[in-house]
């Protein structure tokens, strides 16, 4: 029998205790020196929440964004995902940070009915562009790229598990990608050309169908990201003052993405009792790759690739790879998988992001700085998932998105931008969001610099109360409780959303 | 002939390449990708981590080049 996990003692009894994850600035859009230079296998966000739209409340939403930074006007060839390339998201059902079922979305690409050539006196000439007129529909005569990607479903092992192919309304197994958004002359209406591609998912073994969707939208993340990176460029006075929260412009609020979502029931993806479930994505790339200096014509000609997937990317929680992990690592975390997390535990146990605060703000890393080391609190929010709220009856310690499926979604307009820690301060009724999931309105960004600096210690108190640690305390926090005031100056909910799947808004065009 | 037997033969076919130096403008057998690495999806991983850097060759011609894939095999480790 399934039974329900609810919110526990903890979170029913502790305000503050409040969630958190250890991460923080920006999420991960070009986080490690290797992500650098394949742009297309770049993962920059992954979400994971209970449906919140109306009357699909018993689903779970996937949301897996790649490709960062992009410019809307960056044609002729925009941001096609990589043929090449294995973009997977990968759920654990039972807590021993392995994948239990893993969708893999493989992409192809194709010239239209041979490609679009006009006649030019007496030859007849393929043209430069993606487009030859106006677009309205899925697979449209006038595009000669198009892009189409299969869903295949693996349940156990990523590699040796079982295989399966999910299918669309018709049986088919191919799905179509809408061509980003290259303008209003060329698509005059991208919203509905857009949702014509919102698919029906058919997953074998699951006895309600889902739904897909893998196109551009414009990024639903928010940071003050230039400033961040140039030593936090901004006053401490303004970054602790919360009427200040969205005094700085979103810097990537004018840039897309492209996004793979899934919307599959939540029954599909938990396993017996455990209503816990663990979530990340990984994009991998073939081993080896030649080369051809004498391409012949076609899409991406230019290179060959054979050997077994190389994972080069990885994301679960936000900010991990961006501000806890080493420069040095990054590339190895990218690679490496949630069951070998031991080895990156020092980066957690004793992180270097308070003190590089510390740093920037006070001229001293020790300034501001948690001091109770080991960081048990950063541990408990990182690896674990948070007792009575996101933490499985039997989990193994590893990096992921954990989301207890038991807890009822809350509508858009009564989310708490900073999720279960906003809730618990305001005494409300909202545990749905981040770190037990997380959800697009949630403003990760300030939720984990008020962890970073030691809220969870403010709140365990001198009592221990949430079983963080005697070390984990409110004099082990130089910010006191000044910490629970910390943001970015640039406000995540106030991001344009879509109220339904798959969520995120509409991408900006190339030209208005 | 067994996968480490194709990745032996690869390492030797980038020995020789090496060996050979330039050869800018010739053609012989290490102007393609020896039929040995295309064996197996680990020999060509091997065949292709071995290609030494080289600032006078043409490129290899990999024109009727089809890489051997593989879904369910882990990563070849490589040897820096």
């Amino acid at each position: 029998m399934r039974t329900t996990r609810r919110p526990g003692p903890v979170l029913a009894a502790l305000p503050l205790a409040l969630a958190l994850i250890g991460n923080a600035l920006a999420s991960s859009h070009r986080e490690a020196p290797f992500i650098t230079t394949a742009p297309k296998v770049d993962a920059t966000d992954f979400y994971m929440f209970r449906s919140y739209e109306p009357g699909r409340g018993d689903y779970v939403t996937l949301i897996a964004n790649y490709a960062p930074l992009q410019d809307a006007y960056g044609g002729p060839n925009y941001f096609s995902l990589d043929p090449n390339a294995l973009y997977e998201i990968h759920i654990d059902s039972n807590g021993d940070a392995k994948e239990d079922l893993s969708f893999q979305f493989r992409f192809k690409n194709t010239l239209n009915n041979g490609g679009i050539s006009l006649p030019i006196g007496d030859k007849t000439q393929n043209i430069p562009l993606i487009q030859a007129g106006t677009v309205t529909d899925v697979n449209s005569p006038a595009l000669q790229f198009r892009q189409t990607y299969g869903v295949t479903v693996l349940r156990g092992d990523r590699r040796a598990g079982q295989v399966s192919m999910a299918t669309n309304a018709s049986g088919g197994t191919s799905f179509d990608k809408p061509v980003d958004n290259i303008g209003v002359k060329t698509i005059p209406d991208y919203a509905g050309y857009a949702d014509r591609h919102v698919q029906s998912l058919h997953i074998p073994g699951c006895s309600l169908p889902g739904k897909v969707f893998v196109g551009q939208r414009q990024d639903p993340f928010a940071v003050n990201l230039g400033t961040i990176f140039d030593l936090v460029n901004a006053p401490a006075s303004v970054l602790l003052d919360p009427n200040l929260k969205g005094a700085a412009p979103n810097t990537i609020g004018d840039k897309n993405v492209t996004t793979l979502a899934l919307e599959v029931h939540k029954s599909c993806l938990t396993q017996g009792s455990e209503t816990v479930i663990g979530g990340w994505t990984t994009a991998s790339l073939r081993q080896a790759r030649v080369l051809d200096g004498t391409p012949p014509s076609g899409l991406q000609t230019s290179e060959k690739v054979g050997g077994a997937w190389v994972q080069v990317s990885r994301l679960g929680m936000p900010l991990v790879n961006e501000v806890v992990i080493g420069l040095k690592d990054k590339d190895r975390f990218n690679a490496s998988k949630p069951v070998h997390d031991g080895q990156f535990a020092d980066y957690v146990t004793h992180p270097t992001l308070p003190a590089l605060v510390g740093i920037a703000l006070a001229g001293n890393p020790a300034a501001l700085a948690p001091t109770n080391l080991p960081r048990t609190d950063l541990v408990a929010a990182f690896l674990t998932g948070l007792g009575g709220v996101n933490k499985p009856a039997n989990g193994v310690p590893a990096e992921m998105l954990r989301l207890n499926t038991a807890i009822a979604p809350v509508p858009f307009a009564q989310q708490n931008r900073l999720g279960i820690v906003g809730n618990l301060l305001a005494g409300g009724t909202d545990n749905a969001g981040f770190p037990n999931g997380r959800r697009p309105k949630d403003d990760v960004v300030d939720i984990a610099l008020v962890a970073a600096m030691g809220g969870l210690c403010v709140a365990n108190g001198d009592g221990n109360t949430l079983g963080l640690g005697t070390a984990c305390k409110p004099s082990a926090v130089p910010l006191g409780t000044q910490v629970f005031n910390l943001h970015d100056a640039v406000d995540q909910a106030v991001v344009p959303l879509l109220p339904a799947f798959p969520y995120l808004n509409t991408p900006i065009p190339g030209s208005r | 002939m067994n996968a480490h037997a194709h990745g032996w033969a690869a390492l030797a076919a980038a020995a020789l390449l090496t060996a050979c130096g330039g050869g800018r403008d010739t053609e012989d057998a290490l102007d393609t990708v020896p039929a040995s690495a295309t064996a197996a999806p680990e020999a060509f991983t091997r065949y292709a981590a071995a290609l030494p850097a080289d600032e006078q060759r043409e490129p290899l011609n990999v024109g009727g080049l089809v890489p051997p894939t593989s879904e369910m095999a882990e990563p070849e480790p490589i040897t820096r």
